[in-house]
């Protein structure tokens, strides 16, 4: 078991508002979502901007930088980074944040270009070490006017890099994972079909949750026929399995149990954290070394834990492509392998079902956030906190992002230190 | 319009050479005795730089595949919607390659088909690999 297994918790969080895509106005400007989202977080805890001693970011930018004029209306509005004037606009570092939110504490500074789930370790292991008491991480995500993540025009000459082998076949965005799934189906005799019930159920969860954009932009169900209607992205990947891009930001207090307990929320306990990362097989990942790695990177955060897969009553697992996801209810040993579709049933899934997956409708649900609901809901569970869409069981959960070939990070959070 | 053209650079350089000249090689490592695929400036298994390039056969399966219907790559936009398949070469499985499958539409062939080899000339003098099923299809059931 993780020698701090129960000694750190989450004790709040904060999100900014939804949009989906930035209308250049200073106040909407990633910075200032994200020291919206920093101070609802210290103060959903009861806390002062003097007491956080750690502030993590993985700053961005998500969709491309802003690579035009700063727009006037932002000149001189927050403390810029040195020769850096991206920062606040398409990205928000931990420096420009602790600068801008006016943390005079703040000794550890850091950023990290990774998913959520792994700054979320990466800070829960600096409380757990002692390097800070409480850390606040925060992740802004950015998407601006125009097609996201478009490349290789015809100005731009040639392709370098990885990209030489993949874009002259078109291969980029969620081609890699639609390798990994159209496998998966074949390996396992299964249907793209098969996913309709937890995209639809990913839709009516985040029509719950009052911090998606769903909910506050868009507030419309999803039927079985328009999913299963929808157009191809790359097929097997249709376009309700790609979460849409959006701007805001959210942020996460950790901090050591003990001070958690005198906080304003039960703690979320953390019993263990892990975390892996994928070299690919060649010029892509592949299904069979994922399933095996991957089953070392669940391995290591139960056996951290001291439970084990029938011990968890609910999970919150990556779905940014919703075709992952059934890959990680296997690697978690919820399903067999090869069985999680079949298994992911309406019944089963749902708020009020056996065994709640995805609470706040994931990416797919709420939006782009790569999976920061997914952490941000199962703490608001454990909590006891989820409104109409808490759980019925919320005492133990597991909560990750990111996709099955990138470097993902995970938590088991648990509503007591020691169950 | 014109596909993206590869940009070699000095690792990658053989590869595309030996591609302008209509030949497939993949970087070997004498140290561990493997293939790997793309080029890289020493072996990602153990580390040594003792590599070099050997000529392959042109042969392989199919690994996984997709109809690209919205790439991202916008000089392949007007081409969707297109196969894009993974090749496993038939000398070593970490040698991956990619392909829009030339001659085939989906439902024509599946995971586990032989391909084989062949160059499309992106710009003038310019190659990269294609593959085109060849041989009797494996036999499965339907989907």
């Amino acid at each position: 078991m993780w020698e701090h297994r129960g000694r750190v918790a989450f004790a709040g969080v904060g999100h900014a508002e939804v949009s989906r895509r930035w209308d250049e106005d200073p106040e909407t400007s990633i910075g200032a979502l994200a020291i919206r989202a920093a101070t609802r977080a210290i103060e959903d805890c009861g806390l002062k901007l003097e007491d956080i001693d750690g502030i993590f970011s993985s700053p961005g930018p998500l969709g491309g930088p802003w690579g035009r004029d700063i727009p006037k209306t932002l000149v001189g509005r927050f403390q810029d980074t040195p020769g850096d004037p991206e920062d606040g606009i398409a990205k928000a570092t931990a420096g420009w944040l602790a600068q801008n939110i006016g943390l005079p504490n703040a000794a550890v500074i850091e950023d990290r270009d990774v998913i959520i789930g792994t700054v979320l370790n990466d800070a829960i292991d600096a409380v757990a070490a002692g390097r800070c008491k409480i850390a606040l991480a925060v992740r802004p995500l950015n998407n601006f006017a125009g097609r996201y993540g478009l490349e290789g025009g015809p100005e731009s000459g040639g392709v370098s890099g990885p990209a030489q082998f993949q874009h002259p076949y078109g291969f980029t965005g969620p081609a890699r994972i639609a390798v990994l799934f159209q496998r998966y189906l074949w390996k396992y005799g299964r249907k793209h079909e098969e996913l309709a019930d937890f995209v639809v159920n990913n839709r009516t969860n985040g029509l719950m949750t009052e911090y998606g954009f769903y909910y506050q932009n868009r507030p419309e169900p999803l039927t079985h026929d328009e999913y299963l209607n929808a157009r191809w992205v790359t097929d097997p990947i249709n376009l309700y399995d790609c979460d849409m891009p959006i701007q805001t930001a959210a942020a996460f207090i950790i901090t050591t149990a003990d001070r958690a307990r005198d906080l304003r929320h039960p703690p979320a306990y953390v019993l263990s954290r892990a975390g892996i990362r994928h070299r690919p097989r060649s010029v892509t990942a592949g299904l069979e070394d994922l399933e095996e790695a991957n089953a070392g990177f669940a391995d290591r955060l139960y056996s951290d834990a001291g439970v084990g897969p029938k011990d968890i009553q609910f999970a919150n697992l990556y779905d940014g492509f919703t075709v992952v996801t059934p890959m990680w209810v296997e690697t978690f040993g919820f399903a067999n392998r090869g069985e999680a579709l079949p298994w992911m049933t309406t019944d089963r899934i749902a708020i009020g079902g056996s065994f709640p997956l995805n609470t706040s409708g994931g990416s797919n649900g709420v939006g782009r956030t790569h999976g920061v609901s997914l952490h941000y809901d199962a703490v608001l569970q454990v909590q006891g906190r989820a409104g109409k869409r808490q759980v019925a069981n919320h005492g133990l959960c597991i909560a990750e992002s990111g996709p099955p070939p990138d470097a993902p990070g995970a938590q088991i959070l648990s509503a007591t230190p020691s169950p | 319009m014109p596909k993206p053209v590869p940009l070699p650079d000095a690792v990658t350089k053989p590869f595309w050479d030996a591609v302008n000249e209509q030949r497939l090689v993949a970087q070997f490592c004498l140290g561990c005795n493997r293939y790997q695929h793309p080029p890289q400036p020493k072996c990602a298994r153990c580390g040594r730089d003792d590599l070099e390039f050997r000529q392959l056969s042109g042969r392989g399966t199919i690994y996984s595949w997709q109809v690209m219907h919205d790439t991202r790559v916008r000089l392949m936009q007007e081409y969707q919607p297109m196969v894009i398949a993974v090749v496993e070469s038939e000398e070593s499985p970490d040698v991956w390659l990619l392909t829009n499958l030339p001659g085939s539409e989906p439902g024509e062939f599946d995971i586990g088909d032989p391909v084989q080899v062949e160059f499309e000339e992106v710009a003038p003098g310019k190659f990269i690999p294609q593959f085109r099923i060849s041989g009797a299809p494996n036999v499965r059931e339907p989907r």
